[in-house]
Parts: structure tokens; C-alpha cells; sequence
């Protein structure tokens, strides 16, 4: 329910009196919380159809986690299904002062090293998610301009791909939280279960691991032109 | 601060990670070094880059799937017997080497109970008349076992009385040592006396006392610890016991 204003009326139209409910992004993001809260409490008490609704609202963030903490569509597609399982189990041990994203990466994060642990060979299948990108697919063409920023977009795209398919675990996990999706080092560190002195650690190595990963792919490339 | 210290912070300074005291002056640093420069710019790349790391898009059917897929779950879980849930939750991945771990320490400590009992009990049959060793204690190791001969009622009582006389005489230290059929070689010692049940005087609130007229024989057995204010006694009514005939 947003706030709702009286727009100032022209005169001569007192009589016509108009209520305007504007929805500012607060009051947006507060109804939001609210009626997250309250899915939370009924899917928390088993209504289902609560709980889709909260799969709703979060399977985007999930899916977008997931693949990039394993690296392919099908793995990410099976972690999704899980977390929400776990989540589904554990709403009741959710507290409503938690910030309930939070909650959702934490979950995401240990499912996504479950899985990472029992499929072992993590890096072969983070290798073939960039295997419909490969060199010989992305020549460039003179006078395709388009095509070429597209080209550029997609080389860059698998050139990350590639960085981050290198670093550990723990890191990648770190690097996503912070540098994808924006959250603070605290919060990445309760996320990860862990201290912030950790995380910025585990944060700056991925970085400098990540930049080294590029300049050397762009030398390699520079010299086999 | 040299490019080297400044070279290691980049990577933190570069995402504003760094405390704000140490960040300015990487800051003051990098303005004034060619070299930092470059880094902290190619760093800057790759953080843009990280931008373009998410995943294709899915479509629809790709959520909806997952979505039924967990709701079909759930109604299986909700429909599923207790029991059937309890082991599922038992077996789990993460618990799964908590339950073996527990199963195994459990079969360890039955095993290790049923060998300790049972060599106590051989020890026991075959221990008339010898000198024992019983290990099962860290308190009474080293503990002398030794099975008292069976004794005429008069001459146990006599023993007691004169024991009893003792006692009196002895003082608080005495005093401790309640028993009247000790075979006491100082502490960590231990003796076993077969009385009948009329004059072993400690034990009057164990033996009912209807049973005091029958000829009933009373195994007992103390051991002295190391600790001279804890002894152990322990009774047993069992006349045809094969320790209470040692010789």
C-alpha cells in the first residue's frame, strides 16, 4: 500500500476531490518486505501456494547464484531445485528480523558446494559452458560492426567465464557475492560463514587471480596475431 | 609507501575495501606512480568485466519446472510416514558420517563392555585362592583380589569382636575403615570375606533380618584405594558362589 497524496486540483474543481496513490521506490521496496513477510509466515505453516510465490519472487537470484557458483545450466538447474527444498524445510527456523536474500544465499552457497563436492569435476563443466563460444565460432567479419561489439560482448563474456571457472571455491563464492551481487563484505561474511578479515583476503586474491587470468589470456591473443 | 605494498592493496582498493586511512594513501600513492596507475585501471577492467558473468537466460518453462518439481517433492515428503522421514533425515550427506561415527562408537563401547565383563567373570572362577589382577578400574589397579577362607561363624565373630576392640582403641583413623573383615595391606589394597550374615555388623541394613538365622553365606569384598578415605565394599548373597568356597 503505497502513501497515498492529494494532487493539488485546479480551481474551480473542488468539488471533484482525487486521491493519487503513488508508489515511490520506498514504499515499493517496504510493501515488498511485507508481503515477502507474510508469504514467509503462511509458507512457514505449510501453504504451498505461498511458498511458489516465494519461489516467484527469488528463482531468478537463485538460478543466476547457482549458475555461477557451478558454471552450467543443468547443475544450476538442480542446486535451484534444492535450495529451495532446504528453504522450504527451514522457514521456520527463519527469523523475521533476518534479511531473508541473505538467509537465501547462505543456503544457495553451502547447496552449490554440496553439489560441487559430489559432481567432483566441477572445472571440466564449467569448461564446456564456454565450448558453444570457442574461437573459430567468433571470427570476426569486416563491415559487421554489430556483430562485431556482439562478438567483442561474448568474447568477454567467455574470457570471465574462463577466470572465474579457475579460482577456488571458497573465493568465487566471495568474489560473486561482492563484486555480482553487490553486497557488503559483513554481510558476504556471514553469508560465507566466516570473518570479514577472511573474505577481504579471499576477495582480493580472486581479484588479482582474475586480472592476471586476463592480461595473459590478451598476450597470448596479441601474439598469435 | 613503496609500488610493492601498494601493488598488494590495489586489488581491495580498487573495490573500496580498504579502511579509509590505508586507502588514501594508496591514493596518494598511485596519483604519483605511472606504474599503480596502469594497475589500478586494469583492475577497474576486470571488475567490469565480472558484469558480464551471469548466466544465459532461462525461460519460463525453466522456472516453472523447477518450481513443480520441488512442490511435487514437498507433497511426496508431506505424505510420507514418519519413520520413512525420520531415517531420510538420519541419512542425509551431512549426517550420514555423524551416524556411522555414533553406530560405531556404540558397537566399540558394547564390545569392550561384554570383553571386560566377561574376563572379570573368568578372572573370579579361576582367581580361588591367588592373588588377582583386576584392571578394569584406573582407581583400583593393581588391587590384590584375594578370596577369604570360608571362616566358622564363631571365629568371624570372634575376629570382629576383637577387631571391633581395635577399632575403639585407634582413634579416627580407625574410625574409617568401618569394616570388621578387612584384609586391609594399606591402600590399594583389596580383600573378599565370605561371613554369614549374623555377624557381619555393616551390613545389617542390606540382610533382612529373618535371613540372619539361616546359615546363608555373604560374599564381601573391599578395596582400599589409593586414596585412603575412599574404600569400596561390595556385598553378595550367593552361598554356592565358587569364590566363597575358595580354600
Amino acid at each position: 500500500m503505497g502513501s497515498r497524496e492529494f494532487a493539488q486540483m485546479p480551481s474551480g474543481a473542488h468539488d471533484m476531490a482525487l486521491a493519487i496513490e503513488i508508489l515511490s521506490p520506498v514504499n515499493a521496496l517496504t510493501q515488498t518486505q511485507t508481503s515477502l513477510t507474510l508469504l514467509i509466515e503462511r509458507a512457514a505453516s505449510g501453504d504451498t501456494a505461498a511458498f511458489e510465490q516465494i519461489m516467484i519472487h527469488s528463482q531468478q537470484r537463485v538460478m543466476a547464484m547457482t549458475w555461477r557458483m557451478l558454471g552450467n545450466e543443468a547443475d544450476a538447474r538442480d542446486a535451484s531445485q534444492e535450495v529451495f527444498l532446504r528453504v522450504y524445510k527451514h522457514l521456520g527456523r527463519f527469523k523475521q528480523d533476518q534479511d531473508f536474500f541473505a538467509w537465501l544465499y547462505r543456503i544457495t552457497v553451502n547447496v552449490c558446494r554440496d553439489l560441487a563436492k559430489k559432481r567432483q569435476h566441477q572445472s571440466n563443466r564449467f569448461t564446456s559452458l564456454t565450448a558453444d563460444t570457442n574461437e573459430a565460432a567468433l571470427a570476426v567479419t569486416a563491415g559487421q560492426e554489430d556483430a562485431e561489439e556482439a562478438l567483442i560482448h561474448t568474447q568477454q563474456r567467455q574470457l570471465i567465464t574462463r577466470a572465474m571457472a579457475t579460482l577456488p571455491e571458497k573465493e568465487r563464492a566471495s568474489i560473486v557475492l561482492r563484486d555480482v551481487e553487490g553486497l557488503p563484505t559483513d554481510e558476504v561474511a556471514r553469508i560465507m560463514n566466516s570473518s570479514p578479515t577472511t573474505v577481504r583476503s579471499q576477495i582480493s586474491s580472486a581479484r588479482k587471480k582474475i586480472k592476471i587470468y586476463c592480461e595473459q589470456y590478451l598476450r597470448r591473443k596479441e601474439r598469435s596475431q | 609507501m613503496n609500488c610493492k605494498h601498494v601493488q598488494e592493496l590495489l586489488p581491495l582498493y580498487v573495490g573500496r575495501d580498504l579502511e579509509e586511512k590505508r586507502a588514501q594513501m594508496v591514493m596518494a600513492h598511485v596519483q604519483s606512480c605511472m606504474e599503480c596507475a596502469g594497475s589500478v585501471d586494469e583492475y577497474r577492467e576486470t571488475r567490469q568485466l565480472l558484469k558480464q558473468f551471469a548466466p544465459p537466460p532461462a525461460s519460463d518453462a525453466v522456472y516453472a519446472g523447477i518450481r513443480q518439481r520441488v512442490l511435487r517433492e514437498i507433497e511426496q515428503e508431506a505424505a510420507a510416514p514418519g519413520l520413512s522421514r525420520l531415517l531420510d533425515s538420519l541419512f542425509r550427506p551431512r549426517l550420514r558420517w555423524a551416524v556411522a561415527t555414533a553406530l560405531a562408537l556404540a558397537v566399540s563401547v558394547f564390545a569392550l563392555y561384554f570383553i571386560a565383563n566377561r574376563r572379570n567373570n573368568q578372572q573370579q572362577v579361576a582367581g580361588s585362592g591367588r592373588t588377582l589382577d583386576v584392571p578394569t578400574s584406573p582407581a583400583i589397579r593393581g588391587v590384590d583380589v584375594r578370596p577369604v577362607q570360608k571362616r566358622d561363624p564363631v571365629q568371624g565373630l570372634a575376629g570382629i569382636t576383637h577387631q571391633s576392640l581395635r577399632r575403639k582403641s585407634s582413634g579416627a583413623a580407625a574410625d574409617r575403615s568401618r569394616s570388621t573383615t578387612v584384609n586391609s595391606t594399606g591402600p590399594g589394597s583389596m580383600s573378599a570375606q565370605t561371613l554369614p550374615n549374623e555377624n557381619n555388623t555393616s551390613e545389617a541394613d542390606a540382610v533382612p533380618a529373618g535371613e540372619s538365622a539361616r546359615p546363608e553365606k555373604t560374599l564381601r569384598v573391599e578395596m582400599q584405594t589409593k586414596d585412603p578415605n575412599i574404600r569400596i565394599i561390595w556385598f553378595s548373597r550367593s552361598p554356592n558362589s565358587k569364590f566363597s568356597k575358595g580354600t
